[in-house]
């Protein structure tokens, strides 16, 4: 169990985060989604332990003899790490760090990679799967993914999620996901976290949400149901509503929704507030 | 193959259990047959592995499938009423079909109608 207690950070002045709290469970895939500017790779490099909170404190729960960050895999928005040296050179640091053995680089070399060419010359799609190669290696219990994924083309995305349901059956690590695009990764994810510009707006598991969201097209709507929001679109009134409860009156079409269109939603409400 | 409806309130896990059902039940899945490990399953479709060994564990508890230690998943539906599942899986169906075509304006008689002419080939 990682647990962030009463966690805040600032840059600078300018406060990012407040009295966040949150736990992952081991075994758990959730995605943290919001505007951006509400510090959701922030939470990232918190985890990480790239940055450190201001306030308030991180709890991983690994073993007490090992180093925590041989227990995290953490693949930044911004791939900067190793540039100057080759895939192997790379691992065999990485594995050094650490004192395991290093990534055998397989689904790099699966996906065309030159492992004796420097990282900086290789293309965006290519050092995302060489580095996701690397740091999956430790056998990480807490996976941090940040963006990236869009820069890769739909067959190496294909053996990057090879590997990620690899390691999701093997270790049942925690993974915390930010920045994707939902219809990729929509069924890997069993948790979403919307953040705003208050902090958390909604923390649910994906079952539920799916089963709980419904779009209501209707001229006049008039209901207890908790409307999320109300839009215009083609002339028409579109009402999406999260928890939806059936037989309702005067609610005679409710449109399930896929997991963008929740979150667009909520994205939506978020910027008219 | 297997298809996720992305916009079904249903669970994942439970929309793989109903049409891993539904293979077993029209015999394209047989008696014994090994189904594909937990790993392969999240793979080939993109979902989590976590929701592939809940969708085996419920047909497990349905009967439909038995695990046997280090070796997989197989069809097991020995002593099941696979005529009953017809049964239940053929009403579904119906309902979904009714729904749709009563959804257009189509009342009992011209929906009755429509399928004879269906079922004796014409248009």
């Amino acid at each position: 169990m990682v647990s962030m207690k009463g966690i805040s950070f600032a840059y600078g002045s300018k406060d990012i985060i407040r009295d966040l709290n949150l736990e992952f469970s081991p075994g758990e895939t959730l995605m943290i989604t919001g505007p951006n500017g509400v510090g959701k790779s922030t939470i990232l490099r918190l985890l990480a332990g790239v940055l450190l909170p201001s306030s308030g404190s991180i709890e991983y729960g690994f073993p007490k003899s090992t180093d925590p960050r041989s227990r995290i895999a953490y693949l930044p928005d911004s791939l900067s790490f190793y540039r100057s040296m080759t895939p192997l050179e790379a691992a065999a640091f990485h594995a050094g760090i650490f004192g395991t053995e290093p990534s055998g680089l397989d689904i790099a070399r699966k996906a065309g990679v030159d492992v004796d060419r420097r990282i900086s010359e290789l293309s965006l799609g290519q050092r995302v799967i060489v580095q996701l190669s690397i740091i999956l290696s430790t056998g990480p219990d807490l996976v941090l993914i940040d963006e990236v994924l869009h820069s890769v083309d739909p067959y190496l995305r294909g053996l990057l999620f090879q590997e990620l349901v690899r390691v999701m059956e093997e270790r049942a690590p925690t993974m915390v996901l930010v920045n994707l695009s939902f219809s990729e990764v929509e069924n890997l994810v069993d948790r979403v976290i919307f953040m705003g510009v208050e902090g958390i707006r909604l923390d649910e598991s994906v079952d539920l949400l799916k089963a709980g969201a419904r779009l209501i097209e209707a001229d006049d709507f008039s209901s207890d149901l908790p409307v999320v929001l109300c839009r215009e679109v083609l002339g028409r009134k579109q009402f999406v509503v999260y928890p939806f409860t059936a037989g309702q009156e005067g609610v005679e079409k409710a449109h399930p929704m896929d997991l963008t269109e929740i979150m667009t939603a909520f994205m939506e409400a978020e910027y008219n507030a | 193959m297997y298809q996720i409806d992305q916009r079904s309130p249903v669970p994942v896990y439970e929309q793989l259990a109903r049409q891993i059902e539904r293979h077993i039940v029209s015999g394209d899945l047989a008696d014994g047959q090994k189904l594909p490990s937990i790993r392969e399953l999240a793979s080939a479709l993109r979902i989590n592995p976590n929701t592939v060994a809940k969708t085996y564990r419920q047909l497990e508890n349905e009967g439909l499938v038995s695990s046997r230690k280090g070796l997989g998943i197989f069809v097991s539906v020995r002593g099941m009423d696979l005529d009953g599942s017809r049964d239940k899986l053929f009403a579904e169906l119906t309902d979904d079909y009714v729904r749709k075509a009563t959804g257009l304006g189509m009342e009992g008689n011209e929906i009755i109608q429509g399928l004879t002419r269906r079922l004796k080939g014409g248009k």
